[in-house]
């Protein structure tokens, strides 16, 4: 069918071969197969994605070859516009990037004028595919495929920035089919790593050659790393050891941090002399990220030593989905009264305050847990950015401080209700004596009765301006 | 206009290479007289955390030292209770997650009270926390004279009999500030202030524990606590200790007992050299005490101290 053939026609055909697909659901039965052939890949066991209806598993070309043998099939971005979805002829494995707009968000209203026969979506709770009914709405983070009759660009109509809350999905043992949030394409580690004690493989689908692409391994090296790139609007098979929640890694204002508040750590533990190794900062921040997740916080990242990256900390670069994509953050590692070293000796790998905006984005809290680290406080409001920038708190050390290991005690203290600023105070004088000195820095005084989400009230975003309020305490011996 | 110009920026380059001159005079100077006083000149050395400058004299010790046994402490909730009834506490405990923390809420006063008990080592800390941690204010509350201070926590502890005979007075300091920064004003206010007890054995120094009392408003003590393990009266024994001048080089090597956070100090000024006895952070098990070097530094960013183990390697087989 040609696209430029009337638009009733096409979407005439779409509706009665939905209809059709959902009388008749496909039940996915080959999945014992998946299981049962005892592939391995890297150590981890390989699972076949399901098929597409009535089609055989594709036994992978790599079955049965040794590993060393093994090409890539790289995952390539689609060659859609900002507002299209381009597909081609025939099955195409899509998923939508943000949210659409009231009106056009349905099944039936995206590929109402397109040249499409037949639409699927999986249900990963049954483990089988089922039929894209009209009505349904398309959300970002789940994927379907489209079987269109040519090459064609499909409209989309996005909402407001404002109204783009960041979405989340729950996923379930096996296979999932996922879609990515946004419009720029993050390595797999970085896209799943809500999920990344559950998720093993993803595996990508090229919609123009019409084959699999080459999984990508959780941990995987190779031509099977997680540092491969997986794109928005694609659709992926993700399979999962067990239920969890997939969150963006990207965030916003998103008005939904006490349904899913988010962590995330950087920590530094190697430097080159004449800085020196800091053995505990790990232990220190992983105490801080894993208390707090078991009581229910979305991991988001950890990264130590060489994933340690300024970048993740600045405006300029990629502060909106890391530090400032989070709720609460915790740095561990070398530091002075300008900048956080995270090493390893190299200059360029310093974040130096008036180079971040924290806050515009999601972050309401963040510890750094340094030298000096808040020791000249007007600096998180000196240009050429105010570092404080919507943050709420800013906590860390006027004088030097210890390599120690306080984050499980300070997110315990926390989750105990504790205001953020005490819980600081608390949790660094249990193990420093009265050598050193305390900061916390806030928007305003009242960002100073702050509690974690779900423990406590936490005041809505404050108006910034140059104006700050400090609490310092010394430590004691006792 | 021009002129004049140039003739300023003339008169401002001979001052700066004077001010420089006069500057590198007196280094030379302070340099020859430490030189002069039997100090080894040791300019900087590239540390763990900067380049050291040695501006102290190595102190005269023994060859060996006293070390010192901790007591086990007793039944966690028979102490918390002894400890809750001296502060006038009651309600319930709590363990800590860790295990090592015990603590004891009192909820039926108008400002929470809290007794926190470190099983590992005794320690314990009476507060009430919405007064000893710093809270927004806009008025200086009226605070005692460190005199009035060091009288009112003195009388306080030796009420309850919390003040060892060899532990003694050390001094008086802030112990809590808040404020703000509102271009062009910055107010801050003092809300508590500490005085601090420390010990001695034969009198040498105890470091990373002491008795403090924190004094609040109309000299109200909120809050009093100890991390001073209780010893064996007699040393296990004597152990041989490094020179001075060993633990120098330990201390520039990084070899510390507890490692700071700073990076970049273009220089640390070693100010100062004694003997103490370290005790461990007050959640860690401690069985020895033992004597540390204790080095006072000077940076640009302001003072600290580095601790570095006196305990000659050869003593520490006896000492797991």
């Amino acid at each position: 069918m040609s696209p430029k053939k009337s638009t009733r026609a096409s979407f005439t055909l779409a509706v009665s071969l939905v209809i059709v697909l959902a009388c008749t659901p496909t039940v996915y039965a080959d999945e014992k197969k998946t299981q049962e052939h005892g592939l391995q890949i890297q150590g981890v066991p390989y699972h076949f994605p399901p098929p597409l209806p009535g089609e055989e598993i594709h036994e992978s070309m790599m079955t049965g070859l040794p590993e060393s043998e093994h090409v890539l099939r790289e995952s390539t971005p689609g060659r859609d516009s900002y507002t299209t979805l381009h597909l081609y002829e025939g099955w195409n494995y899509v998923s939508i990037p943000i949210w659409l707009e009231d009106g056009y968000d349905t099944a039936y209203s995206v590929f109402e004028n397109a040249d499409v026969s037949s639409g699927l979506r999986w249900d990963a709770t049954q483990q089988t595919w089922v039929s894209l009914l009209g009505p349904y709405q398309l959300t970002p983070l789940e994927g379907f495929i489209i079987r269109a009759g040519s090459d064609q660009d499909v409209p989309l109509h996005f909402k407001d920035e404002q109204y783009q809350t960041v979405p989340t999905k729950t996923l379930y043992e096996g296979w999932n089919m996922v879609g990515c949030w946004g419009f720029t394409g993050w390595s797999a580690h970085d896209t799943f790593i809500s999920v990344d004690d559950a998720w093993t493989e993803a595996t990508g689908y090229d919609n123009e050659l019409h084959q699999s692409e080459t999984t990508i391994i959780n941990g995987g090296s190779g031509i099977y790393s997680d540092e491969r790139i997986v794109y928005p609007k694609k659709a992926y098979w993700l399979w999962m050891d067990n239920s969890a929640t997939l969150v963006p890694l990207k965030a916003t204002k998103d008005n939904r941090d006490l349904d899913y508040p988010q962590v995330g750590v950087v920590w530094v533990t190697e430097y080159d002399p004449p800085s020196s190794p800091l053995p505990l900062s790990d232990d220190n921040a992983l105490g801080f990220y894993n208390t707090l997740g078991n009581a229910g916080w979305v991991q988001m990242f950890e990264h130590g030593n060489n994933e340690a990256d300024a970048g993740h900390f600045t405006a300029i670069n990629e502060d909106w989905q890391y530090i400032d994509g989070v709720d609460i953050a915790y740095y561990s590692g070398h530091a002075n009264g300008f900048c956080l070293c995270l090493g390893p000796g190299v200059i360029l790998n310093n974040v130096f305050y008036n180079t971040c905006e924290w806050g515009d984005y999601d972050l309401e809290w963040i510890f750094l847990h340094g030298c000096h680290t808040t020791e000249q406080s007007g600096i998180f409001k000196s240009l050429p950015n105010w570092a404080m920038n919507g943050v709420h708190l800013v906590c860390g050390y006027t004088t030097v401080g210890w390599d120690t290991d306080d984050g499980a005690t300070l997110a315990t203290y926390l989750l105990e209700g504790q205001t953020v600023k005490d819980a600081w105070f608390r949790a660094i004088d249990k193990t420093h004596d009265d050598n050193f000195t305390l900061r916390v820095i806030g928007e305003n005084e009242a960002c100073g009765n702050d509690h974690i989400w779900g423990s406590g009230s936490v005041i809505p975003d404050q108006p910034i301006d140059a104006a700050y309020y400090e609490w310092i305490y010394y430590c004691r011996n006792d | 206009m021009k002129k004049i110009n140039i003739i300023t920026g003339f008169a401002v380059l001979i001052l700066g290479i004077a001010i420089v001159g006069v500057v590198l005079d007196h280094h030379q100077q302070t340099t020859e007289r430490v030189n002069g006083s039997g100090i080894p000149f040791l300019p900087k050395i590239a540390g763990s955390s900067g380049s050291y400058v040695l501006a102290a004299t190595f102190p005269v010790v023994n060859d060996s030292y006293p070390i010192y046994q901790t007591v086990t402490p007793g039944a966690a909730s028979e102490e918390v209770r002894r400890l809750g009834d001296l502060f006038g506490l009651s309600g319930e405990m709590k363990s800590m997650p860790s295990g090592n923390e015990v603590r004891f809420v009192d909820s039926s006063k108008d400002s929470v009270a809290e007794l926190q008990y470190y099983t590992n080592s005794g320690a314990y800390r009476y507060e009430i926390p919405e007064k000893v941690y710093p809270y927004s204010t806009d008025r200086q509350p009226i605070l005692p004279s460190d005199e009035e201070a060091r009288v009112i926590a003195t009388k306080y502890l030796l009420e309850r009999d919390l003040l060892p005979d060899d532990v003694y007075f050390s001094d008086v300091s802030i112990g809590a500030q808040s404020g703000s920064k509102t271009l062009p004003t910055y107010t801050l206010y003092n809300l508590t202030k500490n005085v601090g007890f420390v010990q001695d054995l034969q009198g040498v120094r105890v470091y990373n524990a002491g008795i403090t009392v924190t004094i609040g408003e109309s000299g109200e003590v909120v809050s009093a606590g100890s991390s001073l393990r209780e010893l064996n009266p007699e040393p296990v024994r004597y152990v041989k200790i490094v020179a001075p001048e060993e633990a120098y080089q330990r201390l520039i090597s990084g070899d510390v007992v507890m490692r700071l956070l700073p990076d970049g100090y273009d220089e640390v000024v070693v100010s100062d050299i004694s003997l103490g006895y370290w005790m461990e952070i007050k959640t860690e098990s401690q069985k020895y005490v033992l004597p540390v070097y204790v080095f006072s530094c000077a940076t640009p960013s302001g003072a600290h101290r580095q601790y570095v183990s006196a305990v000659d390697s050869s003593e520490m087989q006896y000492l797991t």
